[in-house]
């Protein structure tokens, strides 16, 4: 084991912990007691052989799977096991290995999927403490959050109705999701391809698309599987620019699994290499790219021979 | 550093969960003092019949599931063909009630033949028509035209048979007098014949899944069709077979429920077709062994379910003032689908624990 | 080879063809429907049964046909509401005819003489069935809810068939609760409903029987509920349907609450649906488990599937092939029209073939639902995603 997490330079606030997280499938174990730090503004990376944990790490941070043990928070407050889209709404968004669009909506609709929870024209926002620190509240939920659900018939009528009359507050919010989301697809560059449907799109410009329906969400963390898979290298240099000015303009931080050795070392700030869901290493992308460690559990020297069965 | 994957001890749940059943429905036979013994055991005979009845036709759902993930709604009315074939060879060749002793053995052969034959048959036909081209389609499609053939094949019997029943000979005395005294209790010929066919032809499909080349080939296909078809595997030819095999099965199944309970309608595939759906979804739909059991379960479940829920839930009815609403016999039918909903609610996977995942 | 070039040939085309439309209308929040065509083809329909015979004289759709119409009319509202569960957020309900029983027992618990709820019916309240018809609406959707909350973590083909058992469960309640709603004999006796008059149209010296009333009172009807329909489908309640059909698990991922998203379309779907029951119950005059057997869920899903999932044209001619056609066989017209076929059909001088065609129409529903979905799965006036959705599909085989 190389660094514990408190010595990584603690200049910037957390925004992304993980504490002891396990996760176990079938007897397999995905991940294992894994301490894990994202800063504030960061671009981070996840690195590690396949089936090394990686994704499952992803879906336990998006709520498609409840972690075993331990515990994950985003800027402090506890996620694990809240379904998914309450941890949408806390804000974070991801994008998967295999593209995952709605395949038969036009781009724009993708789009405006992503910016759903915005453009509510019932609950302007959502309490912001769902889920809050301390097992107690966590386990019995906040009174506020109480009084969110039992008005969840109220809520649920008047959305109908005003679905129904459309008064003006619906066509404004509409509009305005509409604009943003046309302000997104600009800013992934997807400029005049709105109305295409998004199976037809190119593989690289779906991926882009992809892309701009997670931001549609307003992340906090940006969490993307594999954004250059598949790509040539003029495509993912791309992307990288794509990345950092998504860092860098809307200031959303972002924690990426990748392959591709030279977009990782070239964009990530710090990396974190996974092996059997263990953290083996963990740095800048100098110290990384020398680790022993690290270097056996690529090329399989170590102890670890044969493929782990925990899925990528 | 990295160490390979652990594995912790797996849990024979499905089993654990089995036994819990049996021990939970030999207690409730046991501490009811008032009916006695001899209902229940009466009411068990009675659910392992119709249980062995399920599990053959549960097995035609569970193996076209597994190998392609689809249900095939129209089980329920092969069956059906089934039992309408072995009618007409048992009355109109062999004669019907008139039927000489001698021949009463092989009738009842070449009926269970013919009616696998014909159902295996017609369900190719109903594959390559309905199915087969639909296979890349969106989930809905198969499943409609699925509905589709159901509709069809039941509304034609009921045209064919003017909407009436037609009843089989009485071949098997049943009835007081006429059935096997064991002492403690007495069976039916036909009860036995009933049990001990399918138990057998159930172990014949086992060991034929398990230990055949044709059968590796099905249980490839069922783990991964793509990879099955790189190894040399018919893939088409493979699921044609699974469609044969639980086809005739639910064919001989007709045959039998015919030579049992004598009536047969046009109708009559929709109910045993969803209780032994219910019966494979409860053993964990891909699981062979799993839909046999669940089809005795079920079977089960329901004679003994309704006396027992009624027991149970008229007092807490009278309590809350609702008194009248106790289960009447009626409600037997809804015992398959409070199973199926609780199963599904529950447990997904079955209580055996095949793996349906959220492609369910 | 042939597939691919069908494929290609064909499907790829449409399409494109699609796409480009698409293009041209850019539909930024919901199409506008053209208000001007609607209004016109309202007033035609409204009109149907005052149209007199140029050359006969008299009216030319009769009270029959009047009867036929009704029918119709209340299939496609059924379909339009079972349209929101199936079409738009792709759960295939199979137990459709609860909603609708729910909504004629509850109109016939408070209007039938032969109800055991109340000990004398309130049938001499004029405004009784305009009162109902929101709580309908209302005690619909709370059905809707509550059967939908167990099926939320069932998808596909599980969903089809827990549903199915939700309708029979809901007959066989109806059957055998004896003191609560009558048991097989069921309400009856219902008075019918004050119906307004219409006088305007009454200009003619026609007289406005109950049956043209009920004839114009559906057609309404029908336009209210398929306005509320695609206002749902074109918002952002819509969408968030679409996706959940599309993809469930990135739906969630995208900040969709798919259950309360997957109770809405249930309760939407259902509020129709009883809506459609209590209608039904009133013009009907009664209320018996006999009406409320699968074969209702199976004709709504039929029309649904076969007009086109999605899509409102697609549920209105539906409705018309599945549920007309075969009562319109029935009458002395269908057997002269048919008449004119006869050389070209083998048997017609020993058989009645309109009737048989009409008996037969089971047979025909099931052949047509497997036609349909094998050559034209998106259906006969296919919504334009569905198209899109099919044809990748038949790209992809």
């Amino acid at each position: 084991m190389t660094s514990p997490p408190e010595t990584s330079a603690p200049a910037k606030p957390a925004i992304f912990e993980t504490h002891s997280l396990t996760k176990r499938f079938e007897g397999v174990v995905a991940l294992s007691n894994l301490d894990l730090t994202v800063t504030q503004g960061s671009i981070a990376g996840l690195i590690g052989p396949n089936g090394a944990g990686k994704t499952t790490l992803f879906n336990v941070a998006t709520g498609f799977y409840a972690p075993d043990e331990g515990s994950i928070s985003l800027g402090g407050k506890h996620i694990g096991g809240l379904r998914p889209h309450s941890i949408t709404a806390l804000g974070i968004a991801r994008t998967f290995q295999n593209i995952r669009l709605f395949a038969n909506m036009t781009a724009l609709e993708n789009v405006l999927v992503g910016q759903h929870m915005h453009a509510d024209f019932v609950a302007r926002a959502t309490p912001e403490d769902l889920d809050t620190d301390g097992r107690f509240w966590a386990r019995l939920g906040h009174p506020k959050r109480w009084a969110y659900r039992i008005g969840f018939p109220v809520r649920a009528v008047w959305e109908v109705l005003a679905t129904l009359g459309r008064p003006g507050v619906v066509q404004e919010t509409e509009r305005v999701a509409v604009d943003r989301s046309r302000d997104l697809l600009g800013f992934v560059g997807l400029q005049g391809r709105h109305n295409e449907i998004a199976r037809n799109l190119p593989y690289g410009d779906q991926r882009r698309l992809e892309l701009a329906r997670a931001l549609a969400t307003r992340p906090k963390l940006l969490l993307l599987d594999e954004p250059t898979a598949g790509m040539n290298p003029q495509e993912s240099r791309e992307i990288v620019h794509l990345i950092r000015s998504i860092r860098d303009e809307l200031g959303t931080t972002v924690l990426l699994i990748e392959h591709h050795m030279h977009v990782v070392m070239g964009v990530c700030e710090n990396i974190t290499v996974l092996d059997y869901g263990q953290k083996i290493a963990e740095g800048p992308p100098e110290v990384v790219r020398s680790d022993k460690s690290v270097i056996e559990a690529y090329l399989g020297t170590g102890v670890g021979s044969g493929n782990g069965s925990a899925g990528g | 550093m990295s160490s390979p994957p652990r594995r912790t001890g797996k849990v024979p749940t499905g089993w654990l969960l089995a036994i819990a059943v049996v021990v939970i429905y030999v207690g409730v036979v046991l501490i009811d003092d008032d009916k006695g013994w001899s209902f229940w055991l009466d009411q068990t005979r009675n659910g392992l019949t119709t249980g062995s009845l399920y599990a053959l036709i549960a097995l035609g759902y569970t193996m076209v599931y597994g190998v392609l993930r689809m249900i095939n709604f129209a089980h329920g009315e092969v069956f059906m063909i089934g039992s309408f074939t072995g009618w007409v060879v048992l009355t109109k060749v062999f004669g019907g009630n008139d039927m000489s002793d001698a021949v009463i053995a092989p009738a009842i052969l070449v009926a269970m033949l013919a009616a696998a034959v014909v159902t295996a048959g017609s369900v190719i036909v109903i594959e390559r028509i309905a199915y087969r081209p639909l296979r890349h389609a969106p989930r809905l499609a198969p499943l409609i035209s699925a509905i589709g053939v159901s509709i069809f094949l039941q509304n034609l019997f009921l045209r064919l048979t003017e909407g009436r029943f037609r009843q089989y000979p009485r071949i098997f005395p049943q009835g007081p007098g006429e059935s096997v005294d064991l002492g403690f209790t007495s069976i039916d010929y036909i009860e036995i014949f009933l049990i001990g066919s399918s138990i057998l032809m159930m172990l014949a499909l086992y060991l034929f899944v398990q230990r055949t080349k044709m059968g590796v080939s099905i249980r490839a296909v069922a783990e991964d069709q793509e990879v099955s078809a790189l190894m040399g595997v018919n893939v088409n030819r493979v699921i044609a077979l699974t469609f044969v095999i639980g086809a005739a099965l639910a064919g001989v199944a007709g045959v039998m429920y015919g030579l049992w309970l004598l009536n047969i309608k046009g109708t009559m595939g929709f109910l045993p077709g969803i209780k032994a759906f219910t019966a494979a979804v409860l053993g964990g739909i891909g699981n062979i062994p799993g839909a046999m059991a669940g089809g005795f379960l079920i079977g089960l479940a329901e004679s003994v379910g309704r006396e027992q829920l009624n027991s149970v839930f008229n007092p807490v009815l009278h309590w809350i003032g609702a008194g009248g609403l106790g289960l009447g016999n009626e409600w037997k039918d809804v015992v398959a689908f409070v199973v199926l909903v609780g199963v599904l609610l529950l447990r997904p996977t079955g209580i055996f624990g095949e793996v349906v995942g959220k492609r369910a | 080879m042939r597939e691919r070039l069908r494929s290609n040939a064909i499907v790829k085309p449409v399409a494109d063809a699609l796409a480009v439309a698409r293009r041209r209308s850019e539909r930024a929040y919901g199409s506008v429907p053209n208000a001007l065509r609607l209004f016109l083809l309202a007033a035609l329909l409204i009109g149907v049964p005052f149209y007199e015979d140029p050359f006969a004289g008299g009216v030319i759709f009769d009270e029959r046909w009047l009867a036929v119409f009704r029918l119709v009319g209340l299939y496609i509202m059924l379909g339009l509401g079972l349209n929101v569960v199936v079409g738009y957020a792709g759960l295939l309900d199979l137990g459709y005819v609860a909603f609708f029983a729910s909504g004629a027992y509850l109109y016939a618990l408070l209007a039938s003489p032969a109800s055991p709820a109340i000990d004398f019916p309130i049938d001499d309240v004029p405004w009784l069935f305009w009162a109902m018809l929101p709580a309908a609406l209302f005690v619909g959707a709370l059905f809707g809810v509550l059967l939908g909350i167990p099926v939320l973590p069932m998808r596909g083909d599980y969903l089809a068939i827990v549903t199915l058992g939700f309708g029979e469960i809901i007959r066989l309640f109806l059957i055998n609760k004896t003191d609560f709603t009558g048991g097989s004999q069921g309400l009856y006796g219902i008075k019918a409903p004050p119906l307004p008059d219409f006088p305007g149209l009454n200009i003619t010296e026609l007289k406005s029987t109950a049956l043209t009333e009920w004839y114009i009172f559906i057609v309404i009807a029908i336009f209210i509920v398929a306005f509320c329909a695609t206002r749902l489908r074109d918002s952002r309640m819509g969408r968030a349907w679409e996706a959940i059909r599309e993809d469930e698990d990135v739906a969630e991922a995208m900040g969709i609450d798919t259950i309360k998203y997957k109770l809405m379309a249930f309760a939407m779907g259902a509020a129709i649906g009883s809506l459609g029951g209590t209608i039904f119950a009133a013009f009907q005059g009664s209320a018996i488990p006999d009406s409320f057997d699968l074969l209702v869920s199976i004709n709504v899903v039929s029309l649904v599937v076969i007009g086109g999932m999605g899509s409102t044209w697609g549920v209105v001619l539906g409705a018309v092939i599945l549920i007309g056609i075969p009562d319109f066989l029935r009458f002395r017209e269908a057997s002269d029209f048919l008449g004119l076929f006869d050389p070209l059909v083998p048997f017609a001088d020993t058989h009645n073939w309109a009737e048989d065609l009409r008996e037969n129409r089971f047979i025909v529903f099931g052949a047509l639902l497997v036609a349909v979905m094998v050559l034209r799965p998106s259906g006969l006036i296919p919504s334009r995603r569905r198209q899109i959705e099919f044809a990748a599909a038949a790209e992809e085989a």
